[in-house]
């Protein structure tokens, strides 16, 4: 198939051996190429005004600003841009921020290739693609931004190793508002005391560890 | 050649042949269907305001909500022709991935939107070389007044053809194409269709 006609794709993860089996599969495709490849969120950015892919594979846990800030980046740049992202899940949290921030499609890592190869294809055509699993779960889930801000802010801090009382220090608030902040938390997650909330947390990836 | 027949598998009646392609019209809805890929249509928001009913109803709930909630968060807008695949699915759903086809907004449905709505999703169907799909329309799932339901038969049939048409000088793997309809309903729906595809086989 003549190159003009191919879809055209850049991967994005900062794992070369994944970037290597990814692009193995594509190229079995006579009507798929691989035009670039990128390590960073930055080099991704960079690459994609440079290159212009039809479609873009992009991992969430990059190195440097992340691959949500990347495809937020880049969907500013070029709101046409087609991204699907590749990732080992990371919580429903983490898939409908994606998706928010204009991915379109979202896969698991580890999907089968068939999914892969199809999602491209659906995404090039101006469709979207999910996992059901990760559709599911984000709806399963009471809404993704369950916690407010501040909520997501005490949590974290938490989950750093903080007391109370030090994250009142570092949020300029009192104790008394941080130990109302943790029972909402608890509320909303179910969780039963503190490390059980930071452990739903960080699993639908509502906050990273 | 057409050659309808009766009495398939699954309750399903035969309404005849376009190309290679078989198509039928079958009691089911989009989770008990048995094909492929099954395709579902959906508005930007129902009719009236008890939100889905039926079959509609039934596949949302089989993904747990998926569907009314990637709607309601912007996901998926399901405005006329947009597409949503979600593959991999599980059980009570039958078919191994589900498509969802917009329409639009409901007091501007007419059966021409139908008519590209079945296309894009047939097309896309063939680019996923799906060997069978099921179609369900789920117009009066979504509250569509009946009265606006006459001509559906042939847009649908038409859109199918049309998708059909573009991809005659390549080899595709679908060879089985179903409506979906209701049960009560259903040999009424059957002779339509197959009215209709007697007014394209003469064209």
């Amino acid at each position: 198939m003549p190159d003009a006609t191919r879809i055209r794709i850049m991967i994005v993860d900062d794992h070369p051996f994944l970037r290597e089996g990814v692009r193995a599969v594509i190229e079995t495709q006579p009507d798929l190429s691989v035009v670039a490849e990128a390590e960073t969120g930055e080099e991704a950015i960079t690459l994609y005004q440079g290159v212009q892919p039809d479609v873009v594979l992009m991992d969430l846990q990059l190195p440097g600003i992340g691959g949500l800030a990347a495809i937020t980046a880049i969907r500013e740049r070029s709101p046409r841009a087609r991204i699907v992202v590749l990732t080992t899940y990371a919580g429903d949290a983490q898939a409908l921020r994606a998706l928010r921030a204009g991915a379109a499609g979202y896969l698991l890592k580890n999907s089968m290739r068939k999914e892969l190869l199809d999602t491209i294809r659906s995404v090039h055509s101006g469709g979207k693609h999910l996992s059901a699993q990760v559709a599911s779960d984000i709806a399963f889930h009471v809404i993704a931004d369950a916690l407010s801000e501040r909520e997501t802010e005490v949590l974290s801090l938490a989950a750093a190793g903080n007391s109370n009382k030090q994250i009142a220090a570092r949020l300029s608030v009192t104790e008394e508002t941080v130990k109302g902040h943790m029972k909402t938390i608890f509320a909303k997650l179910g969780a039963s005391d503190r490390t059980h909330a930071v452990t739903i947390a960080a699993k639908r990836g509502i906050i990273e560890l | 050649m057409i050659e309808p027949g009766f009495g398939e598998p699954d309750g399903a009646k035969v309404i005849g042949q376009w190309g290679d392609v078989r198509i039928e019209v079958a009691p089911r809805d989009a989770v008990t269907v048995v094909a492929a890929l099954a395709i579902v249509a959906m508005f930007t928001r129902e009719a009236d305001a008890d939100g889905p009913r039926g079959g509609l109803k039934h596949l949302d709930e089989a993904l747990n909500g998926a569907l009314l909630r990637l709607r309601s968060d912007g996901i998926f807008m399901a405005s006329a022709g947009e597409l949503l695949t979600l593959s991999a699915v599980a059980p009570p759903i039958r078919a191994n991935d589900i498509i969802a086809v917009g329409l639009g907004d409901p007091d501007m449905f007419t059966p021409a939107i139908l008519r590209r709505a079945v296309s894009h999703a047939a097309e896309e169907a063939i680019r996923l070389c799906a060997p069978s799909a099921a179609f369900a329309p789920s117009l009066l799932d979504s509250g569509i007044d009946r009265m606006l339901l006459p001509g559906v038969e042939e847009a649908m049939l038409g859109g199918l053809i049309d998708a059909l048409a573009a991809r005659a000088t390549h080899g595709i793997a679908l060879s089985c194409w179903i409506f979906c309809a209701g049960a009560e309903h259903l040999d009424a729906v059957a002779a339509s269709f197959r009215d209709a595809l007697l007014r394209f086989d003469r064209r």
